[in-house]
């Protein structure tokens, strides 16, 4: 049905639909353009940060911007200048430096791709318009190549190759004789199940040790368990042991003494080992029969030796029954029954001279003739022997006298 | 018209001055497509004046332009699902499949979607305004409005070029974003990526330069199919054998010229 400026429905319909794809498409298009170019047009707005490397390692434009490791932002733009690389920033949030401040442009992946990494630093805060420096990335490339290069020259000179055969070798050697079953991790990685029953047999030992525990028999089950008399025990164990400190305290008892405040005890102490630094002094020395002995001087050691070889020999000889004392210590008793005979005779001669009889007991008894005559015979006897000491001088001069003639 | 004016030729005796002539031929008709092109842009001023004109582009945005939107759709959905899939394969190996928006989406900006939109619109309706023009030709039809003085290049062919200029940009987005959408159903199916960490990467990636130079290299192309489709329609001769000739030419010099232009583009932006 024609229209009365010439359209037609279909017309208008076609016009219509042309004009709403073109429409939403190009309301797409304005939204991606605003999403990709970072405009914020219905939130906040940005905050501008510039800052100045010598060199940036490759980061380009819309690198991103980590601060915390959250990225915040966007490489908005860079500048060569004479002395370095001009960064301009845009960040979503702002940032409050401060002194120690670090920005640095690093590789955000081992595949590649750079990234700016902005650390806030501590103290005060950086004031606004100071310049900020960044720093320039680490080339890793380069650092891989001198770590290469510092390898190769350890493995080419160290001796490493060679530790490392080495070490091949034997562990080579290990896992064979793990695989033949030898030494203890042999035996536990081996079929033979030999330790895994003792292990198991231990472990059931263990079981029934802890079930012994929990029964609360033996000292540990005592320990353990819910009755606590060895708790109370051990409180008056505590409470003695209080006691007995405090006695220590008050300097009572030996023990009190030795750790009271008065020092008597321990100047003789101090005496005592003045003493007996003396005396090994002295031992030192070698002075003393103690002294002697502990000397280098092996004399006395020798005359010792020879000492006992002599009680040697001469136990030997009585163990022989040779000599009077050997045939006394002997098992023949004749000698044994001689003497005793003989003393049951001096007994008796004894007997009769205390009785004072015979001319021995009239001797020995004071009120005998015999022994009064005797009295009388040495009593003459001694004077005629102080006669001839008076008499010898002159006797002896008188011989010399007339010996000349 | 200057596109129907005879060539003159010299004859040729050897193979070397047939080449030689075949260079000229192509060089001269490169001219002429140049010309045409300036008059089709040249007249387009007159869309300000003729109500006629407008209704004319309308109707052939709604030809290249919706209806188009069904085929494009398949292309760009499938062509997104497969460049998600291989590049997804390939960074799995990595454990980087989740760069794969990123891959989808700067291949789309900046290639698949300006490309794959040419050679649709050069096969269905660059064709289509080569068979259409060329029938007009062998007609007569043409010949006719020139003796009402009705100038061919701005009665058929500049509603068609400004209609293509409009609407390959627009496609050439539509393209795009299927193509994202395609890989991302890839993503999150095959590729056991989140919708979020599909299109968070892809957007992370995205340039709005790469989409500019996208949408300026469409314009190229639909400028370029135009301008081929309705040279070789104006230069239809031999009746309804002329006709097919001419929509071959068109649709093969068409995706040769998206191709080349394609490249140069993409040296000119990307040095």
């Amino acid at each position: 049905m024609a229209k009365s400026d010439g359209y037609s429905n279909r017309e208008l319909t076609r016009e219509m639909i042309v004009g709403t794809f073109i429409g939403s498409v190009f309301i797409v298009l304005v939204v991606f353009t605003i999403v990709v170019s970072g405009s914020r047009i219905f939130s906040g707005g940005t905050h501008p940060l510039t800052v100045r490397f010598d060199r940036v390692g490759g980061l380009r434009r819309h690198d991103s911007v980590l601060f915390r490791g959250v990225p915040i932002g966007k490489v908005k733009q860079l500048e060569l200048n004479k002395d370095g690389v001009v960064v301009h920033l845009t960040l979503d949030e702002r940032v409050q430096l401060r002194e120690g401040y670090r920005i640095q442009a690093m590789s955000s992946s081992l595949l590649g791709g750079m990234q700016l990494v902005i650390d806030e630093g501590y103290g005060e805060l950086v004031p606004p318009g100071t310049p900020l420096e960044g720093l320039s990335p680490d080339n890793v490339i380069e650092d891989i190549g001198a770590l290469v290069r510092d390898v190769r020259g350890s493995l080419n000179s160290g001796g490493v190759l060679t530790n490392l055969e080495q070490a091949v070798a034997d562990i080579t050697e290990v896992t064979g004789r793990l695989r033949r079953g030898e030494g203890t991790l042999g035996k536990l990685l081996a079929a033979d199940d030999t330790l895994y029953k003792d292990i198991e047999a231990t472990l059931a030992d263990i079981r029934a040790i802890v079930d012994r525990v929990e029964a609360g028999e033996g000292t540990l089950g005592k320990l353990l368990a819910a009755d606590d008399t060895v708790y109370r025990d051990l409180a008056d164990t505590m409470a003695n042991l209080k006691k007995i400190t405090g006695r220590l305290e008050a300097g009572e008892g030996t023990l009190g003494k030795l750790l009271a405040a008065d020092d008597t005890m321990c100047r003789d102490l101090t005496d005592t080992v003045a003493n007996l630094k003396t005396i090994t002094g002295r031992l030192e020395a070698g002075e003393g029969t103690l002294g002697k002995l502990l000397a280098a001087d092996d004399t006395m050691y020798r005359d010792l030796t020879d000492t006992v070889a002599n009680l040697k020999t001469i136990t030997g000889r009585l163990e022989a029954g040779e000599g009077t004392l050997g045939k006394l210590l002997a098992t023949d008793d004749a000698m044994y029954r001689d003497l005793a005979e003989t003393v049951a005779s001096l007994k008796t001669i004894t007997g009769r001279i205390e009785a004072g009889e015979g001319l021995l007991g009239q001797l020995m008894s004071e009120k005998s003739a015999i022994s009064t005559e005797v009295e009388g015979l040495l009593k003459d006897g001694r004077d005629m022997i102080d006669d001839l000491r008076e008499a010898s001088p002159i006797s002896t001069f008188s011989s010399i006298f007339f010996g000349v003639f | 018209m200057i596109v129907r004016e005879p060539r003159q030729f010299p004859e040729t005796t050897n193979s070397l001055q047939n080449l030689g002539r075949r260079c000229l031929v192509i060089i001269g008709e490169t001219g002429r497509c140049g010309v045409l092109l300036a008059q089709s842009l040249w007249a387009a001023r007159h869309l300000l004046v003729s109500r006629r004109m407008r209704r004319e582009t309308v109707a052939q945005m709604y030809v290249a332009g919706i209806r188009s939107i069904p085929v494009i759709t398949i292309v760009a959905v499938f062509t997104g699902m497969i460049l998600a899939l291989q590049t997804g394969l390939v960074l799995s190996r990595y454990n980087q499949e989740i760069y794969v928006g990123s891959g989808v989406m700067v291949t789309m900006l900046r290639e698949m979607g300006p490309f794959m939109t040419g050679l649709i619109l050069a096969a269905c309706v660059g064709s289509s305004m080569a068979a259409q023009l060329g029938t007009m030709m062998v007609n007569d039809e043409i010949a006719a409005l020139e003796i009402m003085s009705i100038d061919p290049v701005r009665f058929l062919m500049t509603p068609r070029m400004v209609a293509m200029l409009v609407m390959t940009p627009v496609l050439s987005f539509y393209t795009c974003m299927m193509g994202v959408l395609g890989g991302g159903v890839v993503a999150m199916t095959q590729l056991n990526l989140k919708w979020s960490q599909y299109m968070v990467n892809a957007m992370d990636f995205a340039d709005i330069k790469d989409l500019y130079v996208g949408l300026f290299k469409s314009v190229i192309f639909g400028a370029t199919i135009v301008t081929v489709a309705c040279y070789e329609g104006f230069t239809t001769e031999q009746g309804a054998v002329g006709v097919g000739m001419a929509t071959r030419r068109s649709v093969i010099s068409a995706f040769l010229l998206i191709l080349v232009l394609g490249y140069f583009v993409t040296r000119i932006f990307y040095n």
